[in-house]
């Protein structure tokens, strides 16, 4: 019996005793100020190239694979993930994920999903990243990335329109803007195309990878690893993008907009 | 504690307290795997448990059917914020499978028996169906999940005077269903250590 205790003991200390999978402490927090910081550290090239992907929903074996052909690209600046990391909002989900993004040679930033803020999502989430709004200036071009998932947060100002503004209207002298969210642009934020110069919307929710333009503005939809697990190139320059699907190695041909400038 | 689950637990309790009261003491019959001394309607064990997805401290009542190698239970568990970040409380109905056991006089070894359990949780963000903003289907549950596990056990048969029929220490590894549905589908970057977890207890049946 006296073995009993300590068996408890060490299987408390490995961790195998996993109490609840419900739980909110990530073991990395503040992910999105960290990548940002090391963003900063970098000097920008232009034009830029960033990558885009979409919902991985727990595609673990797929996002690494991707994670190893991004890496073997050059003058990748950043990775912008937007939304639906995980299929539930557990921690252990977006931990996975998190692990496998670690192993990027460039910094990632994300956007949250209506996924991700399920079960305790929102808690972890913020935990684990930080605010679901942000927006930061990197070779010029302003990026924001904001929550669009209206209906898992009834009753707030999602997406909040005041801040969208007030954001696109400071942006004002970037060599571009590009927004970075999870669902489709709704009709308030396209009202916002129309009134300020964005030269790229990148989005995800949807299975199919897509390229459109919305009221004069150019969309990319990034599609969804359980679908087709493409990531995308977007390469930024004033007054152009250009975008570029890829699958792990293999990319297809370029499509390039022309887009509207800031100034 | 929300109301529901102090209820439940409190019912549990009660009846298994009137059926105590009613039995007589009968002797033990060490060759037998379930006695069902207490009556049919009462509890045939208790539990206290740590880990497996079902709480920091868990503690469960449950019956033991067809001379024990079925098991039904209902177990309790809590988490404190300061392990998990927030307080969690859950309820787990499960269903064991212990067909073989080995004699070794007083002691009773169950070498491997099959568990299933239903996890429930709650608070924000956890429900059966999303709501009437999403069309049916929208969302799966996030209030329930399923556990699988497998199990042992090694059982102590006290002297017929006593009231408990065994005291048992048991040791399941049990794996959470989305876990697992994850790992079968990325083996390239999960194994199953990623997965899989261990739950230890003691039961005394009585």
């Amino acid at each position: 019996m006296r073995a009993y205790p300590c068996t408890v003991a060490v299987l408390l200390a490995c961790g195998c005793l996993e109490a609840t999978p419900f739980g909110v402490d990530p073991s990395k927090g503040d992910l999105t100020s960290e990548n940002l910081e090391e963003l900063a550290r970098r000097e920008p090239t232009l034009p830029l190239r960033i990558v885009a992907i979409g919902d991985v929903h727990n595609e673990l074996d797929d996002l690494a694979r991707t994670v190893e052909a991004v890496n073997r690209r050059d003058g990748i600046a950043f990775v912008a993930v937007a939304g639906d990391m995980s299929d539930y909002g557990l921690v252990q989900e977006l931990e996975w994920v998190r692990e496998r993004l670690d192993a990027l040679d460039v910094p990632y930033l994300t956007a949250v999903g209506n996924h991700d803020v399920l079960s305790s999502g929102r808690q972890v989430y913020r935990q684990m990243f930080g605010p679901f709004d942000y927006h930061f200036r990197y070779a010029g071009f302003e990026f924001v990335f904001y929550n669009s998932n209206t209906r898992e947060f009834p009753g707030e100002p999602v997406p909040d329109i005041a801040w969208l503004d007030e954001r696109l209207t400071a942006a004002s002298g970037a060599e571009g803007i590009v927004l970075v969210t999870h669902q489709p642009v709704g009709l308030r934020v396209a009202t916002l195309l129309a009134e300020h110069p964005i030269s790229l919307v990148v989005h995800a929710h949807l299975a199919d990878h897509r390229v459109y333009e919305l009221n004069g503005t150019p969309v990319l939809q990034c599609g969804t690893f359980e679908k087709d697990r493409f990531h995308t190139v977007v390469t930024l320059t004033r007054g152009a993008v250009e975008i570029q699907r890829c699958l792990f190695e293999s990319c297809g041909p370029a499509v390039r907009f022309t887009t509207a400038e800031s100034r | 504690m929300k109301p529901a689950p102090a209820c439940l637990c409190a019912l549990l309790l009660t009846v298994s307290s009137a059926c105590v009261q009613g039995a007589e003491s009968a002797p033990v019959d060490y060759h037998a795997r379930d006695t069902d001394r207490l009556g049919w309607a009462a509890p045939d064990f208790a539990k206290i448990q740590t880990g497996g997805y079902s709480g920091l401290f868990t503690v469960g009542l449950g019956y033991a059917v067809f001379s024990d190698v079925l098991n039904l239970g209902l177990d309790y568990g809590y988490v404190p914020e300061s392990h998990a970040g927030r307080t969690v409380h859950s309820l787990t109905a499960s269903l064991g499978i212990r067909p073989f056991d080995v004699r070794l006089g007083r002691f009773r070894l169950l070498p491997a028996y099959l568990w299933a359990g239903v996890l429930h949780t709650w608070g924000d963000g956890y429900f059966f169906t999303p709501g009437e903003r999403y069309p049916p289907g929208y969302y799966r549950p996030t209030a329930v999940h399923v556990l699988y596990g497998i199990g042992a056990e090694l059982d102590w048969m006290p002297p017929a005077s006593s009231w408990f029929e065994r005291h048992g220490v048991y040791w399941e590894v049990r794996a959470f269903g989305p876990y697992f549905v994850t790992y079968l589908e990325n083996r390239d970057e999960l194994g199953l250590d990623d997965v899989v977890v261990s739950a230890v207890g003691y039961r005394a049946a009585f």
